[in-house]
């Protein structure tokens, strides 16, 4: 642990599946990530998850505060999150460099921000609003991006490089999304890389696509192959940024998982 | 065309499915990407009607739910910031469409789904037998029991920690 990063070593994200295995059990696991959205509605799960509290640290992952949109928040549902966030004090509060709401309809998936001068001003206006309402510095995700705009005027790490500047955010480095990104687009990792603010990476997810049809698609549904970590390792040389493991689909059995996750401590530790 | 536009554009464009040919804003290359994202809406829409509504999975099966969640994705504007509380709305929809009521009762089993769900003091209102028509579903065996459509009960969540169980009342 650092001063700038509360983290260290590899967490796991949480899932249903495995949330009583791990009360159950409860191997030996750095950190969890918590989805917050699976938490917003009170209910039993809650105390399972105040029990988790008390086993491990937790952070929590959002989806849905629409960092890179244009309508005005919703209080109400801010409001939501900023009682789960007290309720669980988490060691950190992530989103996506995205916008998933617009005109009031919800899309509920990470949709690329078209890289304009005047998207970035209302990008970084929007993160400052809700680190004062959260009171807390975010850690914002680069997202697989389908697609690329004409209008684009930054590179993808540029604009996160910007909005890291401008607001003071955090990042949270997604390897598999930047090679999703690198082969459907082709672009050289090494170029996207380059510029990326090292320093200011809080951690690092791990998940796992496939490839259909030539597309190569964010299904978080495989292992981490090798190749993710030799490029976690060029992008980070000798430096132990934590690491997160993430999985959504095709769950493996529970002590699977478990071993999925030793596997790549271990790789982390021996780096 | 500014960016507010071009979001604008491609939040119809997903939900309406419409021709990304006509999309001139996206870089040729990756026009045809665009489907991806109502792919993934789909495919999250699913996932979370699987979870919340378990028993209507074991009853109709994934096929016939993916065709069931993508009509009902398709025929309602999300206005809901929680995904929960958009989902929630799958029993009504259920309801509306005759030919799926009249045959079976998936509404109200998926009404009790919702109800463990939620895991919140709200309750609902059903049909005497409906209860344990669930409960035989749960433990994966076909009911036999009959549902008396002519007496309403209410049933309630009864929270011990961790655990729910239903109570049932007769209204």
């Amino acid at each position: 642990m650092s001063v700038n990063n509360p983290l260290i070593g590899t967490g796991l994200g949480l899932r249903f599946p495995y949330f009583d295995d791990i009360l159950k059990t409860k191997p030996q696991l750095d950190w969890i990530e918590v989805i917050a959205e699976d938490f917003l509605m009170p209910g039993p799960h809650h105390f399972k998850l105040m029990k988790l509290r008390e086993l491990y640290p937790i952070v929590f992952h959002c989806v849905g505060l629409n960092v890179g949109g244009i309508d005005d928040f919703n209080y109400n549902h801010l409001f939501q999150y900023k009682s789960l966030f007290e309720k669980f004090c988490p060691l950190n509060i992530s989103d996506h460099l995205c916008w998933s709401m617009i005109d009031n309809i919800y899309h509920h998936d990470l949709l690329p921000i078209p890289k304009t001068k005047k998207a970035l001003l209302n990008t970084c206006e929007r993160i400052n609003i809700l680190q004062d309402y959260f009171q807390t510095t975010l850690v914002l995700e680069n997202v697989t991006e389908y697609i690329q705009f004409k209008v684009d005027e930054y590179s993808t790490f540029d604009f996160l490089k910007e909005t890291t500047l401008r607001t003071g955010h955090k990042i949270l480095l997604d390897i598999t999304n930047l090679k999703i990104n690198s082969f459907n687009h082709k672009l050289s990792i090494h170029k996207m890389t380059s510029n990326i603010p090292i320093n200011e990476v809080q951690y690092v997810h791990f998940s796992g696509g496939e490839i259909e049809d030539d597309l190569y698609i964010d299904t978080h549904s495989s292992k981490v192959n090798h190749e993710d970590l030799i490029t976690y390792k060029n992008i980070f040389k000798n430096k132990k940024i934590p690491v997160l493991l993430e999985r959504d689909s095709n769950l493996p059995a529970y002590q699977e998982m478990i071993g999925e996750y030793q596997t790549l401590k271990g790789f982390i530790r021996e780096l | 065309m500014n960016y507010k536009s071009i979001m604008k554009e491609i939040s119809l464009s997903i939900k309406n499915s419409n021709s990304h040919k006509e999309i001139v804003f996206i870089t040729k290359e990756s026009k045809k990407n665009l489907i991806q994202y109502r792919k993934n809406i789909l495919f999250h829409i699913l996932n979370q009607v699987s979870y919340v509504y378990p028993t209507i999975v074991y009853l109709i099966g994934e096929k016939n739910l993916f065709y069931l969640s993508r009509l009902f994705y398709n025929e309602h504007n999300n206005n809901h910031s929680n995904i929960y509380n958009f989902i929630s709305y799958f029993p009504l929809f259920l309801e509306s469409k005759y030919e799926i009521h009249k045959d079976d009762i998936l509404a109200e089993i998926s009404k009790i789904d919702l109800l463990l769900h939620q895991s919140s003091s709200q309750s609902i209102k059903s049909y005497e037998g409906i209860l344990e028509y669930w409960k035989d579903l749960q433990k994966k065996k076909k009911s036999k029991v009959t549902i008396n459509f002519n007496q309403e009960v209410e049933l309630s969540l009864d929270i011990k920690g961790d655990e729910c169980y239903i109570l049932q009342q007769y209204v």
